[in-house]
């Protein structure tokens, strides 16, 4: 994967790259991660004193996450330290140090209003001198008037504590203890005392509570007092919203919201982006079934082997381990997932011990193995524990420690744990990725288990990307001790299936996908990955590319109360909506010219228009899903599928244009024209439970109209069969009462042609089956026709329908080499350099060095001759230079002549093509370099 | 049959003389002496006096001595010792024999004529095991005898290393486990394949001798081995301590002084250390270096046919007549043998189809006695098996869910059609499908046919030289050859009928396929070399 590496040293993007990049892409690229670590950093220093801020009432100090995380790691190692780490401590030392140094220095560099500047204006608005001198002499006011106040409103109080101070360090003297005048003196003495030191302290214990409650208060109202601030922030978000609408510049507006996000709001609090909340619960659903088998089946293994050591077979019991063979697909993304919900659903229902082994961790050796496995049952077993450990105290003394991780630690730390139930919950052991293991790590793995399954009853969970042949890779004797039972995850067409028509035709989902971007997104899945995750990923991209550039966008979501949201439209708005394509069609559309006028100089006609419109658009909504699936029904089984097999097929076309004028579909409905009676009336009842479902959402006219169609259909069927019975019954009497007379074969051969003669002139009447198809076709192509228009052809499709996949394409299928391929020979198109780089010429001296050597370099052959190569760098970056060359290839002049700097310059560009992975050295021919890479992109 | 024959000999043997032991009541007074006093010496006095194994339990065993010691004294002090201890001998010969077919009556007839000279070396030392130990591992009796004679008695000088090899499942580590722990001497027992570095074994080792219970001691290296191991002996009143290390082989993977060392190991420390491998190797594959000590070779030969079947018959369910099952494993050897014979897999397979083989007896359409009639039931049975031996494409669960599936259906008998197809299919992307087909073209093409094959323009033929063509080998058997990417990626963009960008989805397939273990990527010294490739699958035959 050269290329993929290529990617990540790729190109600058477009956006800020700072102007002064004169010489080549290193610098800039140095510059740009110095500003970028720079900026990091200074954000990371705001975030700390917002962290600061919350811990005021603590009086720990401010630390960066990056520091905590720094320190837990110090911690966790500790916990396992041993002797020959010390030099590692140091070295986190050391780091640590060295945070702490740069944070310091960072903090120095902070300006009156803060820092480094975030946005370029920001030097603007940041405070001068004066202001704060007197945002400075403000501070001390307050500080002093709050002083003041409290002395004003609690001073009595603190009086009143110093009084009753005195007199409590004098109470003593006050009630004297007399010893020496005998008991009843000393008793009465004794009473006193008591009741003056109980009505005292019933005095201060109510000063004192009163106190604790009014600063409880007071630390509420504070706490209030901050969340308000949060939220003052947040609404600032909100207002975006509503700006986006109005003709305003809004750089600055984000510039400003940039900062007081990311220093007011906790960087981990739920974003914009929680959007596709519904999407993993999809997901989820999907693998349910795999998991109930998956879960079920360790337990019920269990209970078998239970039986199996209850009857005690005189040699030792053949013990197999329970394995559960998972084939999980192909879609390598998406098993981080499946396995995390896989895990969550065995710790919630089966045993609280699992371990997930991964191929990257376990790859060195069944150290690591045994060490990966401890460490996460341990951790589990202890998180699970917490609760009783409290109680008990010291019950974390069994913990294995990690010294030498083996199997006799596992088992030692499993009869710790399991001393008082002898059976236990079994240890599920997940193998994640069992192609990339090793053969003779799980062959280890199994032999050394296996042994001990009356004592440690291990589960293994295998999953398996290709198919379950894939075990067939373990030799026979590990493979033999294993009690295989396979399970497999639902083909992915399967899942595409439940994924339109749960996520892209429900009701529930606020922006669609236009026919471009749909196409995208199932080529996406189809072609490259198959992968959920994938599909989520683009949905979401697509959200937020239609959140930021369309901006109608904030009609979404408002459909309850149209009226109010149309009718509080403004002049700016309006005007934006007169600039969307789909109403221009719109308005072109009209045949009436005053109308048109009208709609594109009055605001009110507009409304009216945009409301009546976005209504329709909204009902479109609602009947396309429904339709579409009835559709598919009636069409998927037909004889060559002309709309497909299956569903995402007919979707794309659809959206493409309206079906009922594709080619394909008239094929298609002359073939439903000659469906059969059980295959129609199956879709039909199919379509109707779909419809029904659907209607219940939404009261609508067309579907209640394809409804009443089909429903009509079916009672025209039941009316059918009853005649017909009694036609059967009456034909039968017709029959027998033919009289039946003995016919001579010439006769009957006579009788044959006559009857071939009546039925050949006369028309054969349809039946009554197919009076009633042609009745339900004929109901239902209009249904069609209007339900299934393609949103594009709508007027204010703009407003929920996504469709720039050029976008998508670029965000989410990266073409690494095309777009080096760019950067290279047009370094405009990334470097906003002002320099006058004529876009005609395509070698320029302007340009940097880099970028001359590549063209140069594209009309060479396999090898390259350094010198050559040189030469005609020179003679483009320095025609003057040129002129001497040619003397030296003549022979005249000397090598000298040419300037160090160009060459120097010449041997640096060489190398950053080399970095790149154009050429490489080679040992073939002196001075020349091979060529690597051929062909246009 | 030898076994047998040697089983009721033994039998014999030991109920005579347990007899005249206690017959002779001032013999036992002296043996009960003798016995506290052995006692004391914590060993298990029951399988000194007796030469009986009551259980394996040694504990229970010295009580149940205990009482028939009491029992004894209070008897011979009534002066009605005869009755009540031929009784209990009566008893016991009947305990004793209970494993065979059960006529003690027979027993106790040719007990009064047994040979004198076997009687005489039951009672000593670890002989007294022998019998019962024959008994218990059918077929292992010459092996047992060896490794009891190499052992030793626990105070004499043993050989100080043994090597123990066969094939599988010839029952070597059955063999040493049950003798070391009947014999209840200090040893340890280790797995290397639970041991991966020399530290885990030293420390696995030291925590079986010690009986530790978490199963690992700190030892570092095999100086403070040895040390500990010296220590440990010398508490232990200097008895021989046995070591045996199963799975020996790994033991070649760690250190080059680990496997010469361990078996110097009472050499070293100079007490009585008996180190006994385990492998399946012969010992010239497994001794790399030269210069160690050639432990003393003990080889575990392949069972007989007889062998196998008395072992397979102890697998016999509960309340099922022996003879019965007899018949049965031996139909599952008959059939199998010349497929596999190893004992692990037949046991696995006559547990699988025992339940099919009693189905008609327990339905009532056929007697026990039937034969042929069950033969003809079981033989479609075993015909599905044969293909699938040493699969295990299922679990035993699955194939009896099969199998009742099977039997509610109509038509289907063969086994084959019970199984459920495995997802033979592989779901891959659509690229990722090309890809595939491309890797393969290239891997086994010639790159000089791919002008030929690939091209878009035709080539203008040239005329065909005269010269006789050289016999061609088939591509398809010389095995697939490595390609570049770039070519890759050339077949993949001819084959493929729409233009498709090159963009960064292609080349993650390609790094997908390769985890997939579909095509391997082989390693190359410099990254600025195209990497190269090689394709894994085969075309279906």
């Amino acid at each position: 994967m050269v290329e993929r590496r290529r990617l990540s040293m790729l190109i600058p993007s477009k956006e800020n790259v700072p102007p002064s990049s004169p010489f080549s892409q290193e610098a800039v690229d140095a510059q740009r991660s110095l500003q970028k670590t720079a900026v990091s950093e200074k954000i990371a220093a705001m975030r700390d004193r917002w962290v600061g801020k919350k811990a005021r009432t603590g009086t720990e100090l401010a630390k960066s996450p990056t520091l905590v995380q720094l320190q837990r790691e110090s911690e966790a190692s500790a916990k396992k330290e041993r002797p020959g780490k010390s030099s590692v401590l140091a070295r986190q030392r050391e780091l640590e140090r060295l945070h702490h140094e740069a944070k310091s220095r960072l903090e120095g560099v902070g300006g009156v209003g803060g820092g480094v500047s975030l946005w370029p204006a920001m030097d603007d608005m940041r405070l001068s001198m004066g202001d704060a001198v007197t945002l400075a002499f403000l501070c001390l006011f307050l500080t002093l008037s709050t002083a003041v106040m409290f002395l004003l409103l609690h001073g009595t109080h603190i009086d009143q504590f110093k009084r009753y101070h005195s007199v409590l360090s004098e109470f003593p003297t006050s009630h004297p203890l007399h010893m020496d005048r005998g008991q009843e003196v000393f008793d009465q003495d004794l009473q006193q005392w008591h009741t003056a030191f109980s009505r005292f302290r019933v005095c201060l214990m109510c000063i004192v509570a009163v106190w604790s409650v009014m600063s409880a208060g007071l630390l509420l109202s504070a706490q209030k007092l901050e969340t308000e601030m949060e939220s003052t922030v947040l609404s600032l978000i909100d207002h975006l919203a509503g700006l986006v609408s109005l003709d305003l510049d809004l750089t600055r507006y984000r510039d400003v919201l940039l900062y007081w996000e990311t220093s007011y709001l906790h960087p981990h609090s739920c974003g914009l982006l929680s959007v596709l909340g519904l999407l993993p619960e999809i997901t989820e659903n999907q693998h349910e079934e795999l998991f109930r088998s998956l879960s079920s089946s360790p337990a019920g293994d269990d209970d078998e082997r239970g039986e199996g050591e209850g009857k005690r077979v005189p040699l030792p019991p053949r013990l197999e381990i329970p394995t559960a063979v998972m084939v999980a697909g192909v879609n390598m993304p998406d098993h981080d997932v499946l396995f995390r919900q896989l895990r969550s659903k065995i710790v919630a229902s089966v045993t609280p011990h699992v371990a997930k082994l991964q191929s990257e961790t376990c790859s060195t050796g069944m150290k690591a193995v045994w060490k990966e496995i401890l460490l996460q049952l341990t951790r589990t077993a202890e998180t699970e524990l917490s609760d009783k450990e409290t109680d008990e105290g010291g019950g974390g003394a069994s913990r294995p420690k990690l010294s030498l991780p083996s199997l006799s630690l596992l088992l030692s730390w499993y009869q710790s744990t399991h001393q008082d139930a002898p059976p236990g919950p079994p240890v599920v052991i997940i193998v994640e990725d069992f192609e990339g293991f090793s053969t003779h790590i799980l062959q280890d793995l199994i032999m050394s288990i296996s042994p001990h399954l009356g004592t440690l009853p291990v589960v293994l969970i295998l999953s398996v990307a290709t198919s379950a042949a894939a075990i067939r890779s373990l030799p026979r004797s590990s493979s033999s001790l294993l009690c295989v039972e396979q399970f497999s995850a639902p083909s992915s067409i399967g899942t595409l299936t439940h994924l339109i028509q749960q996520v892209l035709l429900s009701p529930g989902l606020p922006l669609h996908l236009g026919h471009q971007a749909l196409q995208f997104l199932l080529h996406q899945f189809l072609c490259c990955s198959l992968s959920v995750y994938q599909f989520s990923r683009t949905l979401q991209m697509s959200m937020l590319e239609h959140f930021h550039w369309q901006p109608l966008s904030f009609l979404i979501g408002k459909w309850d109360d149209l009226d109010s949201v149309v009718g509080t439209l403004n002049n700016n708005q309006c005007e934006m909506i007169r600039a969307t394509p789909s109403f221009r069609k719109y308005v072109e559309g009209l045949t009436d010219p005053a109308e048109q006028i009208r709609l594109l100089t009055e605001d009110k006609p507009l409304k009216e228009v945009a409301m009546e419109q976005l209504q329709r658009l909204r009902e479109h909504r609602q009947t396309f899903p429904p339709l579409l699936l009835s559709l598919h029904i009636l069409t998927e089984s037909l004889p060559t599928a002309p709309l497909g097999r299956k569903l995402h097929d007919v979707l794309l076309m659809c959206m493409e244009r309206h079906i009922v004028e594709h080619s394909k579909f008239d094929t298609a409905w002359s073939l439903v024209k000659m469906m059969g009676r059980e295959a129609l009336t199956a879709a039909v009842e199919k379509s109707i439970t779909i419809l029904n479902t659907s209607l219940n959402a939404s009261q609508d006219s067309l579907v209640l109209q394809t409804l009443q169609v089909l429903r009509r259909f079916l009672a025209e069927l039941e009316r059918i069969d009853k005649e017909a019975q009694q036609a059967a019954g009456e034909r039968e009497e017709e029959v027998e009462s033919i009289p039946r007379e003995p016919l001579t074969t010439s006769e009957r051969k006579m009788m044959f042609h006559e009857r071939l003669r009546q039925m050949a002139s006369r028309k054969r009447e349809p039946s009554a089956f197919e009076k009633a198809r042609t009745t339900l076709l004929e109901g239902l192509l209009p249904c069609f026709q209007e339900g299934l228009i393609p949103p594009q052809m709508l007027p204010f499709h703009e407003v929920c329908y996504f469709n720039n996949s050029s976008s998508l394409r670029k965000h989410l299928s990266p073409a690494p080499r095309a777009s080096l391929h760019v950067a290279l020979t047009k370094p405009t198109f990334y470097l906003p350099s002002a320099t006058s780089v004529s876009e005609h010429s395509r070698l320029s001296p302007n340009m940097p060095d880099v970028c001359i050597v590549y063209q140069l370099h594209l009309e060479c052959g396999r090898l390259i001759n350094l010198f050559d190569w040189l030469c005609s760098f020179v003679s483009v970056v320095d025609p003057a230079a040129a002129e001497k060359l040619t003397n030296l290839e003549r022979g005249k002049g000397r090598k000298e002549d040419i300037d160090p700097t160009l060459q120097a310059r010449f041997i640096q560009a060489v190398s950053e093509l080399q970095l790149l992975g154009f050429v490489k050295p080679t040992q073939r021919k002196t001075d020349h370099v091979q060529r690597l890479t051929w062909g246009a992109c | 049959m030898s076994s047998t024959a040697s089983m009721r000999r033994s039998q014999r043997h030991r109920a005579k003389s347990f007899k005249s032991e206690l017959e002779d009541g001032v013999q036992a007074t002296y043996k009960a002496i003798k016995l506290k006093s052995l006692e004391k010496d914590g060993r298990c006095a029951s399988n000194r006096i007796y030469g009986e194994d009551y259980e394996d339990d040694g504990e229970k065993a010295v009580d149940e001595v205990e009482e028939e010691l009491t029992e004894t004294d209070s008897a011979s002090e009534e002066q009605h010792p005869k009755r009540t201890t031929k009784k209990s001998a009566r008893n016991r010969v009947e305990q004793v024999s209970d494993g065979d077919t059960g006529d003690a009556g027979r027993q106790e007839e040719e007990e009064e004529e047994g040979e004198d000279g076997v009687g005489e070396d039951g009672v000593h030392g670890r002989w007294r095991h022998y019998h019962s130990l024959c008994s218990r591992l059918p077929g292992r009796e010459r092996q047992i005898q060896l490794l009891l004679s190499l052992l030793g008695e626990p105070r004499q000088l043993t050989c100080p290393a043994l090597y123990v090899y066969g094939n599988t499942s010839t029952g070597k580590t059955l063999v040493l486990k049950t003798i070391l722990s009947s014999l209840q001497v200090p040893h340890a027992f280790v797995n290397c394949i639970e041991c991966y570095s020399p530290k885990l074994l030293y420390g696995t080792i030291l925590a079986h001798l010690m009986g530790d219970t978490s199963g690992y001691v700190r030892c570092d290296s095999m100086p403070s081995f040895i040390r500990s191991l010296q220590s440990f002996a010398d508490e232990r009143t200097a008895e021989t301590m046995y070591i045996v290390l199963d799975k020996a082989e790994r033991l070649r993977e760690m250190n080059a002084t680990l496997l010469p060392s361990l078996l110097r190991l009472s050499e070293l420390t100079h007490r009585q250390v008996c180190t006994i491998l385990v492998s399946e190797l012969v010992w010239e594959k497994l001794a790399m270096s030269a210069g160690g000590l050639r432990p003393y070779p003990l080889h575990f030969p392949q069972y007989t046919r007889g062998e196998v079947l008395a072992i397979m018959s102890l697998d016999c369910p509960e309340g099922e007549p022996l003879s019965f099952y007899r018949t049965f494993v031996n139909h599952v050897w008959n059939v199998f043998q010349y497929v596999c014979r190893d004992l692990g897999e037949l046991r696995y397979l006559s547990s699988l189809l025992y339940p099919k083989y009693c189905e008609p007896v327990e339905s009532g359409e056929t007697s026990r006695q039937e034969t042929r009639k069950l033969w003809r039931h079981i033989e479609p049975y075993f015909r599905g098996v044969m293909s699938k031996i040493h699969l295990r494409e299922i679990s035993s669960a699955q194939w009896v869910k099969a199998q009742v599936q099977m039997d509610s259906g109509e038509t289907s008998t063969s086994l084959a059609q019970g199984v459920p197809q495995s997802k033979a299919v592989l779901e891959l992307p659509y690229f990722s499908k090309y890809l595939l087909i491309a890797s393969y073209l290239a891997s086994y093409n010639p790159s000089k046919t791919d002008k030929k094959f690939f091209s878009k323009q035709k080539q203008a033929r040239t005329r065909k030289s005269k010269k006789p063509r050289k016999e061609k080998p088939n591509h398809q058997l010389l095995g697939p050859k490595p390609f570049p990417l770039d070519r890759l990626m050339a077949i993949f963009y001819s084959i493929l009928e729409e233009a498709v960008a090159p963009s960064a989805d292609i080349y993650s397939q390609i790094s997908s396929l390769v985890t997939l273990q579909l095509v391997s990527q082989l390693h190359t010294k410099d990254l600025l070399d195209g990497p190269k490739y090689k394709v894994y699958t085969m075309l279906p035959v």
